[in-house]
């Protein structure tokens, strides 16, 4: 062991780094970043920790609607009280996350002292949007209910409440990565074709072999295309086997057609691979190539709805989950899986098409990044 | 010489990298049927020329034009093969693939019957089959010629084509350049190889971005006073100096 040759291992890393600036960069940039999304993640800044919910009053006593009154004020919720038909529709727009309805009998059941009960409706569609707003109701119920007992008279007192949950969409019988599918399924396939394509866009400028495509009539456009035909034969069939084995293999549940969650992931493969090609352009060396992939990753993994929702999202990041691919390929596969929803639905068309646009214009600054000076 | 037909004309081209000035006032003219070779020492300014002319990189100043028209538009009518320094093959594809590939990209007419040619003047159809990964350097580097050759394009830009390539094969492949000259193709091939510098019609002797003494090699011996071209180069690049 000679301590000279160790030091000039080290010496020579720590002066490649020093010509690399670009490297250099990310080493200290990107975590910095990185930390910066999760402390304001984590961090209230306002807005985002409320729960939307509608509240239908059916109670003939007085009782229901000094509870709905408690429940509207609560600092957990953004209630809106409602008939029960603008409830339906608010549900299903999504602009709430679940109905409170405070049955007929509300008042009667307090003065009877029989056991009080609450039938919520939750939309369903998304596993920590029902956890967080189920747990917000209860929080509210239950510091509103004092106060609704003791305005009755004679001091009624219900024993305990019941929160009786359905769901529009979903249910009790959904297992935890029943929920998860749609936003593994295309998180995955997102993952391996990006980090494919940013690679062997790579190998194509460390073997020399783009200096001879670009020294032949090959136009940079048609570059760009061929490559993105060339990963969409390989990126469709992994989706294949990767849906048919979650539903066929694993029993995963899908509520809608298969061809819709093929037309989502087909629409999101083509963002993956349109911006693999366009990071690998400006990539020097394979060493900055591969940094691009936390950078395209982490964000999506945080932004895009897939551990935390959107709705929960601080004010200052949600407007970046639109920037997130992942967000349009979630929403509309779950979409698509959870609620039933066909191509032909609004907000699945939507997002394919903001998917289609978005891989549109990266295929369009990838080729004019593609330099011709590229030795 | 000034017709607007020549396969190359360069005047005054310049290129500057950042601080360092790799051609600086290039001129050369190439006509069709001529053999000419670019000799100097490396980071002389030979392959900054040669990929200017092949469309891959805009010169900072002067005119080149490449068989009338300008390096891309020559480059995208698919007039120009192209033999890089290093040979840049796809690895896992056979060398087949590779060839159909670039007779594909280049819109070479009857692709089998223009394969099988270039294969036949490097030397190389009985390993068609196989991958690239497989062949010995020389090898490669034939399969990259065999690359520039396909379709028989008017003119040729060989970035020191002979590396790595054995004395006999070398022969072969000068007696087919000359058989491509004698049917009107120009080749404009670099070389830091003496003896094979005999064999071009012309010399361009290329020193610090700019091209000092041109001829044929016994002129360019006479000029110098020089038993070889080695000493006349070296003579040469001294009196410039």
């Amino acid at each position: 062991m000679s301590g000279r040759r160790v030091a000039a291992v080290a010496r020579r890393i720590v002066e490649q780094f020093r010509h690399d600036r670009r490297s250099l960069g990310f080493l200290f940039g990107v975590p910095l970043v990185i930390l910066v999304l999760i402390y304001y993640l984590f961090t209230p800044t306002g807005g985002a920790t409320t729960q939307a919910v509608a509240i239908v009053n059916e109670d003939a006593g007085p009782g229901g609607g000094v509870l709905a009154d408690a429940l509207a004020s609560a600092p957990e919720l953004d209630a809106r009280r409602v008939s029960a038909a603008d409830a339906d529709a608010l549900l299903r727009d999504g602009r709430v996350n679940a109905i409170i309805t405070l049955p007929r009998t509300f008042t009667q059941d307090a003065l009877t002292s029989r056991s009080l009960a609450l039938s919520i409706q939750l939309e369903g569609s998304d596993l920590f949007v029902n956890a967080n707003t189920l747990g917000s109701i209860q929080r509210a119920a239950l510091g509103g209910l004092a106060s609704a007992l003791a305005n009755l008279p004679g001091g009624a007192s219900g024993s305990g409440l019941k929160l009786d949950v359905t769901y529009l969409y979903g249910g009790p019988d959904w297992g935890t990565l029943d929920y998860l599918a749609p936003v593994i399924i295309p998180f995955l396939a997102f993952f391996l074709i990006f980090v494919l394509t940013d690679v062997s866009f790579l190998r194509e400028r460390a073997g020399g072999t783009l200096e001879r495509l670009l020294a032949s009539p090959l136009q940079r456009a048609e570059l760009v295309l061929g490559y993105v035909l060339g990963f969409l034969v390989f990126a469709l069939l992994q989706t294949v086997v990767l849906v048919l084995f979650a539903i066929y293999v694993l029993g995963l549940r899908s509520n809608g057609s298969i061809a819709a969650v093929f037309a989502a992931q087909i629409a999101m493969v083509l963002v993956a691979v349109n911006l693999g090609l366009l990071l690998s352009a400006f990539a020097r060396n394979e060493f900055q190539a591969v940094q691009f992939i936390p950078v395209v990753l982490l964000p999506q993994l945080l932004l895009s709805g897939i551990l935390i929702p959107i709705q929960t999202l601080p004010d200052l990041l949600r407007p970046l989950a639109w920037l997130m691919p992942l967000t349009y390929a979630n929403e509309a596969t779950r979409a698509v899986m959870v609620k039933g929803a066909p191509l032909t639905d609004p907000v699945v068309f939507r997002d394919l098409g903001a998917m289609v646009l978005l891989a549109v214009a990266l295929a369009l600054l990838a080729s004019r990044t593609i330099r011709r000076e590229v030795a | 010489m000034n017709s607007p037909t020549a396969a190359i004309v360069a005047r005054d081209v310049r290129k500057r990298f950042g601080a360092v000035e790799a051609l600086r006032g290039f001129d050369l003219e190439v006509a069709p049927g001529e053999i000419v070779g670019l000799l100097g020492p490396n980071g002389s300014g030979k392959t900054t020329f040669i990929r200017s002319v092949a469309g891959l990189l805009r010169v900072d100043g002067g005119v080149e034009r490449v068989l009338g028209r300008s390096p891309r538009e020559a480059v995208a009518a698919g007039l120009v093969g192209y033999m890089t320094q290093t040979p840049a093959l796809y690895q896992e594809l056979s060398v087949q693939e590779n060839l159909a590939f670039f007779a594909a990209l280049r819109d070479v007419a009857g692709t089998a019957a223009a394969i099988d040619e270039a294969l036949r003047v490097v030397g190389l159809a009985e390993r068609r089959r196989s991958p690239v990964a497989t062949l010995s350097g020389g090898m490669r580097q034939r399969v990259s010629l065999a690359v520039a050759l396909l379709g028989r394009p008017p003119l040729l830009l060989l970035d020191e084509p002979t590396v790595g390539v054995d004395p006999a094969l070398r022969r072969e492949f000068w007696a087919f350049f000359r058989e491509l000259a004698g049917q009107r193709t120009a080749v404009l091939v670099s070389s830091h190889v003496m003896d094979e510098a005999e064999r071009c019609d012309r010399l361009a002797l290329i020193r610090a971005g700019r091209v000092i003494a041109e001829g044929s090699a016994a002129r360019i011996r006479e000029r110098a006073g020089a038993a070889d071209l080695e000493e006349a180069f070296l003579r040469l690049s001294e009196s410039v100096a």
